[in-house]
């Protein structure tokens, strides 16, 4: 204000100085009295002027690695008897695709912009006519470097905090496995489907008092954080090493042959095994939904059988294996009732029912 | 009329930056009124400097008794509605026009003040700045910028799981995912740096050798260039403390953390540092980590196994060869922390395993070799989240239930990553 003050009244006051002199002055020297008040107003308005016409180009650095780089999906192991079938030897190396995973050629959802999209958007975001010299950019190891004017940079930031609110948002999901009593599964998947498959907090409240009176069983319990499009797993169980098969290879001369046995060691997994990927939605009312892939499995070993043969003993796994893969659309807060299913004796299998509670954080 | 007019107004504020899909927004920015101010403002100081100059050029200065009566007689006139209204709008406002028009009144000025007023307005020496003898000269520095230019080795986790130790590839290394960091490179620093520092004098000169810049420059270049290397360090110093922990948590006892997982309160914190009533530590480490780096923590136990039997057929007679492998148990993370400084958060990318093998470890004869087979129990957990600094949060893992196997191995997995300020180069 002082400044606003100074610049609009000290060359008035100039003015008002050198007129108040110039009556008693010779012409030449009231000249030069009124002229150095004009080159005074002159200046003052040369500087805001320059400003204008010539504005300030400074250097800024931002962060886009959250934009650039996403964290990568993790592939749950498979849980699935190794056979040739299902991939041999696929659970050896800890990953390995098989039953249990997604599929191997299925394209990667990540959302990570490419460095010169994103250089392309902050160029438009700017203005396109708003780069020539001495303005710059570039994007360099995940940062975008820039040359521009405060208004540049301010445009930047915007675009930048736009585009890093998804980017940068997670989900929580926290995955319930539960022994139900059939009137409560019941009640729970009609639920579901008048609600198009959402189990509302109301319902989620009676499962989780049902479990606490103890006419529920929760079996399982599991938390999970993934960002938006990221694929996370988790996995308990047990892992165990087991001869599968024999190659027999064999080699000599004419007079001395000789067969040997190569032993196809394998890895059995088994337990349970989630994976999920979490897609926020942005609707319009109502706060963000989550899209839900998620893939579940259960293996249960049931006997390992020992076999002989001239080579040595193989055995040969028998499982029993609950698998479901699924997709659903909940707002957050609520929940999904994800596989619902009876066991029988026949076939060792147990009584489960999962549900998932998806929440956004960082909003 | 009014379109040439309103074109040359919509072109100062393209030429402005005041136009573009930015400015169609409705909120508009703190910069953008701003500039619409000094705009206006600069406009008002340009007006009064020509109405000196009008003044000027009809030889009647304010306090003159002829200007005086002038102005009386115009004040008297009476105001007659219609000609207001007939009255052309004012031209639009060109700033580089009027700053072009100042200018050379200005030299103009200057000249006759010059001619008018020698003594008081002598000649000004227009000769380079640069070869001013009393100007500071260059000064020779080192400014250690070895912080800016690292870019740290990923320290990737060992492999668990029982294939592992048959594979090279482990159970959390995707191929390809590899640590970008933040370090810039050395052509790129110095690039920067002259761009910062400007034109350099003839006895300038700014180079990269050894992680150091070597600059011999005057003061005001030197600080440009300081200034740069400020801005470079303030979006991407420091090292980040990681605190990771691992609970055995019974879900009871979660659901009561579960609302606020993602950013522990001191309510939380306190519940989980009390322990007892299905919380359980099982192990506590901090570990220092570059933004973005991939570290890994492991307690556990290695041992070695004959795992598999080979043949060997590049003879006549196949040979088998013994294979032997290694499984490590225990508890193994690995976490890589990426700060957003912009929003105060890192977004902390873990996985965590924690394996047991049971022993005895069953083995089975394959002609004269004893193979080992063993049984490994194991939970693992892969997860990200977006954690604010300085809070903790809980990002995933199994909860103990009460209705699994007792043997079953269950745990929680807790981040807690503080930015630790890093050490600015110094120039000496």
């Amino acid at each position: 204000m002082n400044a606003l003050l100074r610049s609009t009244f000290a060359p008035l006051a100039l003015v008002l100085a050198a007129a108040a002199g110039a009556s008693a002055q010779d012409p030449a020297a009231r000249e030069v009295a009124e002229l150095e008040a004009m080159l005074a107003r002159v200046d003052a308005a040369l500087a805001d002027l320059d400003a204008l016409a010539r504005p300030r180009f400074s250097f800024a650095q931002y962060d886009a690695r959250h934009l650039l780089q996403r964290p990568p999906d993790r592939v749950a192991p498979s849980l699935w008897v190794p056979s040739e079938a299902a991939g041999f030897r696929a659970a050896r190396g800890g990953g390995g695709a098989g039953a249990f995973c997604f599929d191997s050629c299925e394209a990667d959802t990540g959302a990570a912009l490419e460095p010169d999209e994103l250089e392309q958007l902050a160029v438009r975001a700017v203005g396109e006519d708003a780069w020539d010299e001495p303005a710059c950019i570039e994007v360099h190891r995940g940062f975008l470097l820039v040359r521009q004017t405060p208004l540049g940079h301010a445009r930047i930031r915007r675009l930048l905090d736009d585009l890093a609110r998804p980017a940068t948002r997670a989900v929580q999901l926290d995955v319930g496995f539960y022994h139900l009593p059939p009137p409560l599964e019941r009640d729970l998947r009609e639920a579901a489907l008048a609600a198009g498959g959402v189990l509302d907090p109301a319902l989620l409240a009676r499962l989780d008092g049902a479990v606490r009176a103890g006419a529920a069983r929760l079996t399982g319990s599991a938390t999970l954080s993934a960002l938006s499009e990221q694929r996370v797993y988790l996995h308990q169980g047990d892992e165990r090493a087991y001869v599968a098969d024999y190659e027999r290879s064999s080699g000599g001369t004419g007079m001395v042959a000789e067969t040997v046995p190569d032993p196809i060691v394998e890895v059995l997994r088994a337990g349970l095994a989630l994976e999920v990927r979490p897609t926020v939605v942005d609707a319009d009312a109502g706060g963000p939904r989550v899209a839900l892939d998620v893939r579940f499995a259960r293996s249960t070993p049931l006997t390992f059988v020992d076999r002989q043969t001239p080579w040595g003993v193989l055995t040969t796994p028998r499982v029993s294996m609950d698998s479901v893969r699924t997709s659903a659309q909940v707002p957050g807060g609520a929940g999904v009732l994800v596989f619902a299913a009876r066991g029988t004796e026949d076939d060792g299998t147990s009584d489960v029912v999962i549900v998932v509670r998806p929440r956004v954080v960082g909003r | 009329m009014t379109r040439p007019r309103a074109r040359a107004a919509l072109t100062t504020l393209v030429l402005l930056g005041l136009t573009g899909p930015a400015a169609a927004q409705d909120d508009e920015l703190p910069e953008e009124a701003a500039l619409r101010q000094a705009l206006a403002g600069a406009q008002a100081r340009y007006e009064e400097a020509m109405r000196l100059v009008e003044a000027y050029g009809r030889g009647a200065p304010v306090g003159d008794a002829a200007a005086r009566a002038a102005g009386l007689e115009r004040l008297h006139t009476p105001v007659t509605p219609g000609r207001a209204r007939r009255r052309a709008p004012p031209p639009p406002f060109q700033p580089w026009a009027a700053r072009d028009e100042l200018v050379a009144l200005r030299e103009a000025v200057a000249a006759r003040l010059r001619a008018l007023a020698p003594e008081r307005h002598p000649p000004v020496d227009d000769d380079d700045p640069e070869d001013d003898a009393s100007a500071p000269r260059a000064t020779l520095r080192l400014i250690d910028v070895q912080d800016l230019l690292v870019t740290p080795e990923d320290h990737v986790a060992p492999n668990t799981g029982l294939g592992a130790g048959l594979d090279a590839s482990g159970a959390f290394d995707a191929a390809g995912e590899r640590t970008s960091g933040v370090g810039l490179e050395g052509d790129k620093l110095v690039e920067l740096a002259l761009d910062a520092a400007g034109r350099l004098a003839s006895d300038e000169a700014l180079e990269l050798r050894g992680g150091r810049l070597m600059a011999r420059l005057r003061p005001a270049t030197a600080a440009r260039v300081t200034h740069l290397l400020a801005e470079l360090r303030r979006g991407r110093g420091g090292l980040i403390d990681l605190e990771v922990r691992v609970y055995e948590l019974g879900a009871a006892a979660y659901e009561a953390l579960r609302e606020e997982a993602a950013a522990l309160g001191d309510a939380a914190e306190a519940r989980l540092a009390a322990g007892g009533d299905g919380v359980r530590l099982l192990a506590s480490h901090h570990v220092t980590a570059h933004d973005g780096q991939r570290v890994h923590v492991w307690r556990g136990r290695s041992r070695s196994y004959l795992a598999d039997i080979e043949v060997n057929q590049t003879g006549v007679v196949p040979v088998l060869n013994p294979v032997v492998a290694v499984i490590n148990e225990g508890l193994v993370v690995e976490a890589r922390p990426t700060v957003d400084r912009a929003r105060g958060v890192a977004v902390v990318d873990v996985s965590l395993s924690l394996s047991r093998v049971a022993d005895p470890v069953p083995t089975t004869k394959v002609v004269d070799l004893e193979l080992e087979l063993p049984r490994l129990r194991i939970a693992r957990t892969t997860a990200t989240g977006a954690v604010p600094l300085g809070r903790g949060a809980l990002l995933g893992g199994v909860l103990r239930t009460g209705a699994e196997p007792e043997e079953a191995l269950t745990c929680v997995v807790y981040v807690r990553p503080r930015l630790i300020a890093g050490q600015p180069g110094r120039g000496r």
